[in-house]
């Protein structure tokens, strides 16, 4: 299935499928999704854990862990080149050099055994012919640029010297010392404190606005999504949802599913006298749910057709995989929920 | 770090005690009378009473065991009854052969040990592993003498490549290293193994692939570096098993190391000897713990910091 | 020198609780291998003694010079040895000997080092410290060392050769059960039960102790191989137990001499000690798959 086309996308995602086991018998973690990313722009790609959203990022550079493996018939094209169809060779060029990727777990993302302004050096050395010195030396300078303190020192430094929201610092260093045209971010705040993560994401906004880079942006935390999202993408058990611009998607979202996650995240005007509302339930399996749409049994608004997978379908400049698409997309967001 | 290194080292001199006062009882595990024993049944009653002195036999318990640190501390091991030499001097001139076996086996263990257990660790659950498992596996249940055995046999007997016995030529050491080092490099392959499949499925190994690291650079710098530290420390402490290995492979070789020394003076009932080596190998042994505990701090960083 | 030296296995006391170890420990395949392997040698060193009791050369004291040295044939199916007795048939007597000493000797360590392992861990302080003390300077000493030096000054014979190796394994048993008995000590129902104020004693035998088996478990083949190989080495030496008492070691001690011309005399007592501790090792192994993968980096 396909989303809004762009003209000049920096990413383009075709029938992107991901599974396990044997070919007869394949178990599908991403089904057919199709996204276009937009250059210099954040898209966020929202769902709960189960959607399949980490192992889309994880294909993009081909990092699927044995034994899953992108399946036959996907495509995804950068810059005129089909990644999936690249040699290893190829491949290794383009991780950490035109695009990076930067991880949920900073405490353990980083090798305890070099000091941070080696780990970054290397980086830059992998993609760059530059002297020791000279990639010593960027290094310190990205340290700065993500904003720690002392970027001598702390280069110099080991990760097990810094806290966590430092160490996602040099983590993003350490990938933005190539000028990626992309990053992709795979939910690089969930493990920080809120206030650090508000620091974290002011960076990220910051390095869109003077690098021009694109950023895929992984979460499930809603939330996070209001505060830097340009673009959004929704995926449930495997499938790509609804994608479209932040301010239509989080005002008037064109899918129950994202509809009923931004109810249930509380706010200053949140009734107080009201229990919080929650999605009964919980993310199907993406091969249990052939044939009929994912969400249907969790949805308050489901009816008959329902019971046939419906294709993405525009919904003002949104694009949804709901039969109701256009009359969700019109009313307000909050319109009725169990 | 400085006080990890202390902490060893306060724990050491305990066990090293402790060591020393085993031996220091050893000789008096003997039956009877341990001077008239060790003298042998033609001495004479005052070779036996110049016997007892020497060995500090005489007076109250106390009193032989403050001599017999005393002695020890002035390097005094005693004599030989056999060849009437002091058994330090014994000691020293049978232990560059030792030295000699056991750092080849080392070398030849460490880096073969450590390579076939990355390649079993990079190519996980294929033939490659099992058979290196495999392998392993036999190689730590084999006895060391019966490797020697069957070397000897192939290449000594049958072939007539290389010397079966003696310290004569300088392709004698080949077979003797080779036996000796079978034991400790499928130990450390096991090891090596483990260490490294821990290593690689750590979220540092995604980043370095992340990063555009191949396969190589990931395995050997980012991941082996980790794994060098449990590889390290468990290895340090099977070395002392090098020690049994190695006499049995100079008996097998009739190798002129410590280990011969060893077993000739028990059979010729020249136990201050043996009492001596017996000491030494303790000590050494210690030693080498305490060295393995210094390469841990060095190899962690997260030691060296104190957090 | 096949068990860990001091390194006790982390236990997954969750694991633990689970059905079903015995049919995974079934469907590991080189445990299961090494069991069959055990097994045979269980039979020949328990029934082969009867069945080759009419055979000449089981007769202690008995040699046939003019039969000495032949390489296998039918009528010696693994050659004679240098004083012409059957070589096979002693390699069966052997087994009888080598299994007894081992099994003795391990058993041995295991009484002592349950006990002082357990307590160790359970009562902590003073107590651990000093015993830790104790042990720590029994392992100053290689194991086979520590075995030849109490053989060398003991004497040699079944009783010593026993001791010597009980001795080497014991410090191991300790520190393995003194460490999973603290990793169970750790868990939150422990401290329940003793809140509820179950007496310390009782604590310590019906819910520490059993926990603290599957450890002991593990431990106890991969000691049996170790002891196998000590006896084997010392008897290699000549201290093991004196001729013409079939030993596979002391075989192969003899072996040497004729090696030159009689290479068969050599491979077949190894090729014995080697399947046995085999057998052990992967039994060892198979355990520890199963009562903690995680052990096996796989």
């Amino acid at each position: 299935m396909m989303a809004t086309r762009l003209d000049e996308p920096l990413l383009s995602i075709r029938d992107l499928s991901v599974g396990f086991g044997p070919a007869r018998d394949v178990r599908k973690v991403v089904d057919g999704v199709g996204l276009d990313l937009a250059p210099g722009r954040i898209t966020c790609l929202v769902g709960e854990s189960g959607s399949g959203k980490s192992m889309l990022a994880l294909s993009i550079l081909r990092l699927i862990p044995r034994p899953g493996r992108i399946l036959p018939g996907s495509r995804i094209v950068f810059q005129g080149v089909d990644l999936t169809a690249l040699s290893p060779r190829g491949m290794r060029a383009v991780r950490g050099g035109e695009i990076s990727m930067i991880f949920q777990e900073p405490m353990t993302s980083l090798n305890p055994a070099f000091s941070n302004g080696t780990q970054i050096a290397e980086s830059v050395r992998l993609h760059n012919d530059v002297s020791r010195r000279e990639a010593w030396d960027r290094a310190v300078e990205l340290l700065d640029t993500v904003g720690i303190r002392d970027p001598q020192r702390r280069a110099r430094d080991f990760p097990h010297q810094l806290s966590g929201g430092m160490r996602q610092r040099v983590v993003i260093a350490m990938a933005l010392s190539t000028s990626p045209r992309l990053l992709v971010a795979d939910e690089p705040t969930t493990a920080l404190d809120v206030t650090v993560q508000a620091q974290i994401l002011d960076l990220l906004l910051e390095i869109r606005d003077t690098y021009r880079t694109g950023i895929l942006f992984i979460t499930h935390d809603v939330g996070v999504v209001g505060q830097i999202a340009d673009e959004v993408a929704v995926m449930y058990a495997g499938r790509l949802v609804l994608t479209g611009p932040a301010e239509d998607c989080l005002t008037r979202p064109a899918h129950p599913y994202l509809a009923a996650l931004l109810e249930s995240v509380p706010t200053l005007e949140s009734d107080r006298t009201r229990p919080l509302p929650v999605i009964p339930g919980s993310v199907p399996e993406a091969t249990d749910v052939r044939g009929e749409c994912g969400f249907r049994a969790r949805c308050a608004r489901s009816f008959g057709q329902c019971s046939q997978v419906p294709p993405l379908m525009p919904a003002g400049r949104q694009s949804s995989a709901c039969w109701i698409a256009e009359s969700m997309a019109e009313s307000a967001a909050g319109g009725g929920h169990a | 770090m400085r006080r990890f290194l202390l902490q060893r080292l306060a724990l050491a001199v305990p066990t090293a005690l402790g060591a020393v006062t085993f031996c220091f009882f050893l000789v008096r595990l003997l039956p009877g009378d341990p001077a008239r024993v060790i003298a042998g049944p033609q001495a004479t009653p005052a070779q036996i009473a110049h016997l007892r002195e020497q060995i500090g036999l005489n007076g109250s318990w106390l009193q032989q065991y403050v001599s017999y640190l005393n002695r020890l501390v002035h390097g005094n091991l005693g004599y030989s009854a056999l060849t009437g030499q002091s058994v330090l001097s014994e000691i020293a001139a049978h232990a560059p052969y030792t030295i000699e076996l056991a750092v080849c086996a080392i070398v030849l263990s460490t880096v073969f040990g450590v390579l076939l257990g990355t390649i079993a660790a990079s190519r996980r659950e294929t033939f490659i592993d099992t058979l290196i498992g495999g392998l392993s596996v036999a190689g730590v249940s084999v006895p060391v003498f019966w490797t020697g055995l069957i070397l000897v046999s192939i290449f000594a007997v049958q072939l007539r490549m290389l010397p079966a016995a003696g310290a004569g030529s300088w392709d004698s050491i080949i077979l003797p290293a080779i036996t000796l080092s079978l034991f400790p490099l499928a130990f450390i392959s096991r090891q090596t193994r483990s260490a490294m499949v821990g290593a690689l499925s750590e979220d540092y190994s995604r980043t370095a692939q992340a990063k555009g690291s191949g396969w190589p650079r990931l395995v050997f710098r980012h991941a082996l570096r980790n794994a060098a530290i449990p590889i390290v420390t468990v290895t340090g402490l099977e070395l002392g098993q090098l020690l049994g290995g190695a006499i049995l492979t100079e008996t097998v070789f009739a190798w002129p190391g410590i280990g011969q020394l060893l077993v000739q003076s028990i059979s010729s009932r020249d136990f201050v000897v043996v009492q001596g080596i017996i000491l030494v190998f303790a000590l050494s042994l210690i030693v080498v713990n305490l060295a393995t505990d210094i390469a841990y701090v060095l190899l962690e960083p997260r030691l060296r910091h104190g957090r | 020198m096949a068990a860990d030296s001091g390194i006790a296995p982390r236990l997954d006391v969750a694991a633990l609780r689970g059905r079903g170890r015995a049919s995974r420990l079934v469907r590991h395949r080189s445990a299961m291998i090494g069991l069959v392997v055990m097994g045979l040698w269980i039979l020949i060193a328990t029934v082969g003694p009867f069945l080759v009791r009419g055979n000449p050369s089981s007769a202690f004291g008995y040699q046939n010079l003019s039969q000495a040295l032949l390489p296998p044939s039918r009528a010696h199916l693994l050659g004679t040895d240098q004083l012409g007795r059957d070589e096979a048939v002693r390699l069966i007597e052997g087994a009888r000997y080598t299994l007894f000493i081992s099994v003795v000797a391990v058993a041995a360590g295991l009484a002592a080092g349950l006990p002082l392992g357990a307590l160790s861990g359970f009562l902590g302080g003073r107590f651990d410290l000093v015993a830790q003390r104790f042990v720590d300077i029994v392992l100053a000493f290689p194991s086979f060392v520590l075995a030849l030096a109490l053989v060398s000054f003991l004497g040699t014979g079944i009783r010593n050769l026993v001791i010597a190796i009980a001795a080497a394994s014991f410090p191991r048993f300790t520190r393995v059960v003194r460490a999973a008995v603290i990793m169970v000590m750790a868990q939150p129902y422990e401290e329940a039960a003793h809140v509820q104020g179950v007496r310390r004693s009782r604590i310590l035998i019906r819910h520490v102790l059993p926990n603290a088996m599957p450890a002991i478990f593990v431990q106890v083949p991969l000691e049996l191989g170790a002891a196998i190989l000590t006896a084997a080495g010392l008897g290699y030496l000549g201290f093991g137990v004196p001729q013409p008492t079939p030993e596979w070691g002391s075989m192969l001690g003899t072996a040497q001499n004729y090696i030159f011309g009689h290479s068969y005399l050599v491979t077949f007592p190894g090729l014995c000690v080697f399947s046995f501790v085999l057998a052990c090792n992967l039994i060892g192994d198979g355990l520890r798959d199963v009562f903690d993968p995680r052990l096996a980096g796989g």
